[in-house]
């Protein structure tokens, strides 16, 4: 497990869903990535991430609350395990490790 | 979860949810539905289709590559999208080996595409498109049966409830004195201050009009369009200075915004309308045209009857009592843009047919090659493969080529659109507007949907219900052959059917344009030049004789070696409009004067019959004697003779025109007809009047400008120089308008239906073609299916000339059902065309069983060809087993 870094979308997707605590699900990761990171991935690799994450352990899902907006449909809400934020830390501090031997560029 | 709009959620299209459905885990599939809805909400209404196309596409494809890298089998519920890329892979490669049936289903979808969809966006430009101002629907165009006189305009706006901010406008023009380019002329309309607000024009630098500008003795004011302000080097220091129109000074206040649209097209500039109840025509000159706006809630019907009730109770207006007693109220966009309408729907109709005839031809050939892999399908439904997957290995072909063609399609609507804008053939208004938008591309999305279901899925579905223990056996085709044989059948029948009310439409179009071109329009074309002289507006202070002004003219023009003959009319033939004058003939009492016959009104030179080439049928043309102080003379038109003296001599007769003279004009000469209002347009009764006796009532209403008509030694557009020059002596300051031999101006005047004749001879040709090809395609089938049959029949004797005619009868049976089918639905649709046509009834027997007669011989040509081909089957090679 610990030999496993996270891919970029999956690491942006996983801080997304930190930053939003309790109301993480795709649509507000989208526009979360899209505020802070000005790209717009689609739903469809949104979805797939969060599935793969969640078969990795990395994040847990439970139905929200359906509302009117929605159409009635529930959304499926994000909450990471101690096991995803664990990965989180450790491509962090790999990325951290290799940025630390490069001069000049990193600022 | 906050920051979200209220409102109906939008809902995912039940397709697009039955494709997720297909493909993702039941657990998710609630909550990806309702993402997208979210989603959606945050769109604009007319992007969401699109967008929630493309998510679903994007979360199919994800989804797909997420369950491949797993490298486990696909569950249960999602063979048939798991296994699309698959089947397109393996379409892709067989239709590399059939390239002759790609080409045709690519080139087919293609052409109804950028027809249908270049069409539409023309119709959507020209006729759905509001117009470029605020509220656009509520603003209205008020007329009476003619325009409305100043008098009337303020008659109307003082008691008008119903119509806010009535507004007059009236189409004209001025000459700019251009020291460097010589005298121009500029276009733009006169208007009433309202004009602007009622609108919603703005300007750029400046100020609008004010109705101070329209005062009795006001100064002259300019305000400049964008454009002129450009050209005149873009300076607002340009503002308060003063502008040469007409040789007065002319202040210029204000300029437009870019792109501000004044109803009058190419429009540079905008000058006030004077409303001098003192000045003359202030109620007897009927050219302005009224815009208004309705008050909110309130109906054109409401307003029409509110002018009405306010028309009738208007005293002063006896002469147009007739023409007041309908006051009209139509949208203004209407009124605009209203007489393309016909036009526009007709072509739309004929690209939908093409369009139909286009899906139902795939459909066809793409059954015929469906049927003909039938036990490849039946292998993989016997082996268990589903109905589900064996309709994708059948769809997938058709699905590429479809979408390829629909890709290329809209390239070619795209180009076919940038043409058109470069080169209108027909004058369309606001065709710089026309572009691929979104609704012409959604329009061609769902064009795509309906070729996909034609061309893949129906045929496909159709297909798949075979018995597999049938199909493999060997030798005979199923009874399933049979029957989707009789579906390739009956769309033949549709698309000849299809093919004959085009190839109708055009033949009438062809009888009628014939009809047009070998008119008489009752003068010569050739060696003829047109051309008209703008001279500039003179001062109160200084009378203009336009006899004098044009009699130097014309004797300046004879003189020149090019020129044989120069005549003058104050409204050109052909070019049509002109002044409609209430006419008193002598010994017939009248009640009341709008009881009057109307005729037409024309102030001639005495060298303009025979300079135009008309025929005089009976009396004398004028001449010398006839001039202002003698005897008021006149000539009338065969039209006018024969209508009010009928079977009597009218020469010596005697008429008033109120408008022209007091005095009874005699009529000394009757002339043939000559089309004045286009050759479309049966001649009005006229009276002619020489120029010496009629140019006082055209100085009293400020008329100046003139036609001229040359008759030249050589080509007219050769003594263009020469009259250019000599013209700058015998006129100076006054602009030639659009010089164009005579023979080119009556082509013209025909354009419109020449176009339209074109294009729906294009359509009925590609119509009539694709319906060919489709009956080719079922008699090739019929032969191919019954190449054992055949055989047997040959082995048993039969000879090769019955087996033949045998398969010809076949196509010939549909050929004639479709053309039966054809002819009813043309006969029963051709009443519509009827404004398009001249001289042709729409239910004319000889175009119509032309149109028959050739569709016949195709029909015969088609089956004949493939037909031949039974007799070349050797019997010992059609028995062997297949």
């Amino acid at each position: 497990m610990g030999r496993d870094y996270l891919g970029e979308l999956e690491q942006q997707i996983l801080l997304a869903a930190l930053r939003l605590r309790d109301d993480a699900y795709t649509v507000s990761i989208i526009r979360e990535l899209e505020a802070r990171t000005g790209r717009s991935p689609s739903h469809g690799a949104v979805y797939v991430a969060l599935r793969r994450l969640e078969d990795k352990g990395m994040i847990r899902t439970r139905l929200g609350e359906a509302t009117g907006e929605r159409g009635g449909r529930p959304p499926r809400l994000v909450e990471l395990t101690p096991a995803g934020i664990d990965s989180l830390r450790e491509t962090r501090q790999a990325l951290e490790r290799l940025w630390s031997g490069v001069p000049e560029v990193a600022e | 979860m906050t920051g979200r709009r209220g409102g109906a959620p939008p809902q995912v299209p039940r397709l697009l949810a039955a494709l997720l459905r297909r493909a993702l885990p039941a657990r998710h599939l609630d909550s990806v539905l309702g993402d997208l809805a979210e989603d959606a909400g945050r769109r604009p209404a007319w992007r969401r289709p699109l967008w929630l196309l493309l998510q679903t596409f994007t979360l199919l494809y994800w989804n797909h590559r997420a369950l491949r890298s797993r490298r486990t089998l696909p569950a249960s519920r999602t063979p048939m999208l798991s296994n699309l890329l698959f089947e397109l892979r393996s379409a892709l490669r067989s239709l590399r080996r059939s390239p002759g049936f790609a080409v045709a289903v690519v080139l087919t979808v293609a052409v109804g595409i950028a027809s249908t969809t270049g069409v539409f966006a023309i119709v959507e430009g020209v006729l759905l498109t509001p117009l470029p101002f605020p509220e656009p629907e509520r603003l209205v165009a008020v007329w009476t049966e003619s325009s409305a006189s100043k008098g009337l305009y303020e008659d109307l706006l003082a008691r008008v409830e119903s119509v806010e901010g009535l507004a007059a406008w009236s189409a004209g023009s001025r000459v700019l004195n251009d020291p460097d380019e010589g005298p121009r002329l500029l276009i733009g309309p006169e208007v009433t201050a309202s004009f602007f607000t009622t609108l919603g024009v703005r300007a750029r630098h400046g100020r609008l009009l004010t109705p101070d500008d329209s005062l009795p003795g006001a100064e002259p004011v300019v305000v400049l369009g964008h454009g002129l302000f450009e050209r005149l080097g873009g300076d607002p220091l340009l503002l308060g200075s003063t502008l040469p129109l007409d040789e007065t000074p002319w202040r210029v206040v204000g300029v437009l915004e870019p792109g501000a649209d004044v109803l009058q097209a190419d429009a540079a500039i905008v000058t006030p309308l004077s409303l001098d109840p003192a000045a003359s025509g202030y109620r007897t000159g009927f050219y302005l045209n009224l815009v208004g706006r309705l008050r909110p809630e309130t109906t054109a019907a409401e307003a029409a009857a509110e002018l009405r009730s306010i028309a009738s109770s208007l005293e002063g207006y006896s002469f147009s009592e007739r023409l007041l007693a309908q006051p009209l109220v139509m949208p203004l966009h209407e009124r605009l843009f209203g007489d393309r309408r016909p036009l526009l729907t007709l072509l739309l109709a004929a690209v939908a047919m093409v369009m139909a005839i286009g899906c139902v031809n795939v459909g066809s050939l793409t059954l015929a090659r469906q049927l003909a892999r039938k036990q490849e399908l039946a292998v993989r439904t016997a082996l268990g493969g589903g109905r589900g997957r064996g309709l994708v290995f059948l769809v997938s072909e058709s699905l590429i080529l479809v979408a390829a063609g629909w890709a290329l399609g809209l390239l070619g609507a795209a180009w076919l659109l940038a043409s058109l804008r470069a080169a209108a053939p027909v004058e369309l208004p606001r065709s710089s507007e026309i572009g691929l938008n979104p609704s012409a591309i959604g329009l061609s999305v769902g064009l795509l949907a309906v070729a996909m279901l034609a061309a893949g899925v129906l045929p496909g579905w159709r297909a798949t219900r075979l018995d597999p223990a049938q199909a493999l056996r060997p030798g005979r085709g199923a009874s399933a052959g049979r029957r989707a044989g009789r579906i390739g059948e009956s769309l033949v029948v549709a698309e000849t059917a299809l093919a004959v009310v085009l190839a109708a439409a055009a033949g009438l179009l062809a009888h009628s344009m014939w009809e047009l071109v070998s008119l008489d329009p009752g003068f010569e074309t050739e060696r003829r030049l047109l051309l008209q002289v703008v001279p500039p507006a003179q001062g109160n202070d200084r009378p203009f004789d336009v006899d004098d002004y044009y009699e130097a003219i014309l004797s300046g023009l004879e003189a020149l070696p090019s020129v044989e003959r120069a005549g003058t009319v104050h409204t050109a033939p052909v070019r049509g409009g002109g002044w409609v004058m209430s006419t008193e003939v002598e010994g017939v009492e009248y009640g009341e004067r709008s009881e009057q016959p109307l005729s037409y009104w024309r102030v001639i030179s005495p060298s303009y019959f025979e300079a135009l080439g008309a025929r005089l049928r009976d009396g004398r043309s004028f001449g010398e004697v006839d001039v202002a102080g003698s005897t008021p003379v006149a000539i009338v038109n065969a039209t006018l003779a024969a209508e009010r003296w009928p079977g009597e001599d009218p020469l010596g007769r005697r008429l008033r025109i109120g408008f022209d003279s007091a005095d009874w004009l005699t009529v000394v000469g009757v002339v043939e007809d000559i089309r004045m209002l286009g050759p479309a347009t049966s001649t009005p009764p006229t009276v002619y009047r020489p120029l010496a006796q009629g140019a006082t009532a055209l100085e009293r209403v400020g008329v100046t400008t003139q036609s001229l008509v040359l008759l030249t030694r050589d080509e007219p557009m050769a003594a263009v120089q020469a009259v250019r020059e000599a013209m700058r002596e015998l006129a100076p300051g006054a602009p030639l308008l659009a010089p164009a031999p005579l023979r080119s101006v009556v082509r013209d005047s025909i354009a419109e239906p020449r176009v339209l004749l074109q294009v729906v001879g294009l359509f009925g040709s590609a119509a009539l073609l694709l319906a060919v090809l489709g009956i080719g395609g079922v008699v090739g089938n019929l032969v191919r299916q019954r190449r054992r049959e055949l055989g047997i029949r040959q082995a048993l004797g039969a000879l090769p000339a019955q087996l033949s005619r045998h398969c010809l009868v076949h196509g010939c049976r549909l050929g004639a059902i479709g053309i039966g089918l054809g002819m009813g639905a043309a006969i029963l649709l051709a009443p519509r065309l009827g404004a398009f046509l001249h001289a042709t009834s729409p239910r004319d027997p000889l175009s119509l069983g032309l149109v028959a007669l050739v569709l016949a011989l195709c029909v015969l040509l088609a089956s004949w060809i493939p037909a031949r081909r039974a007799t070349r089957i050797a019997p010992s090679e059609a028995l062997r087993g297949d």
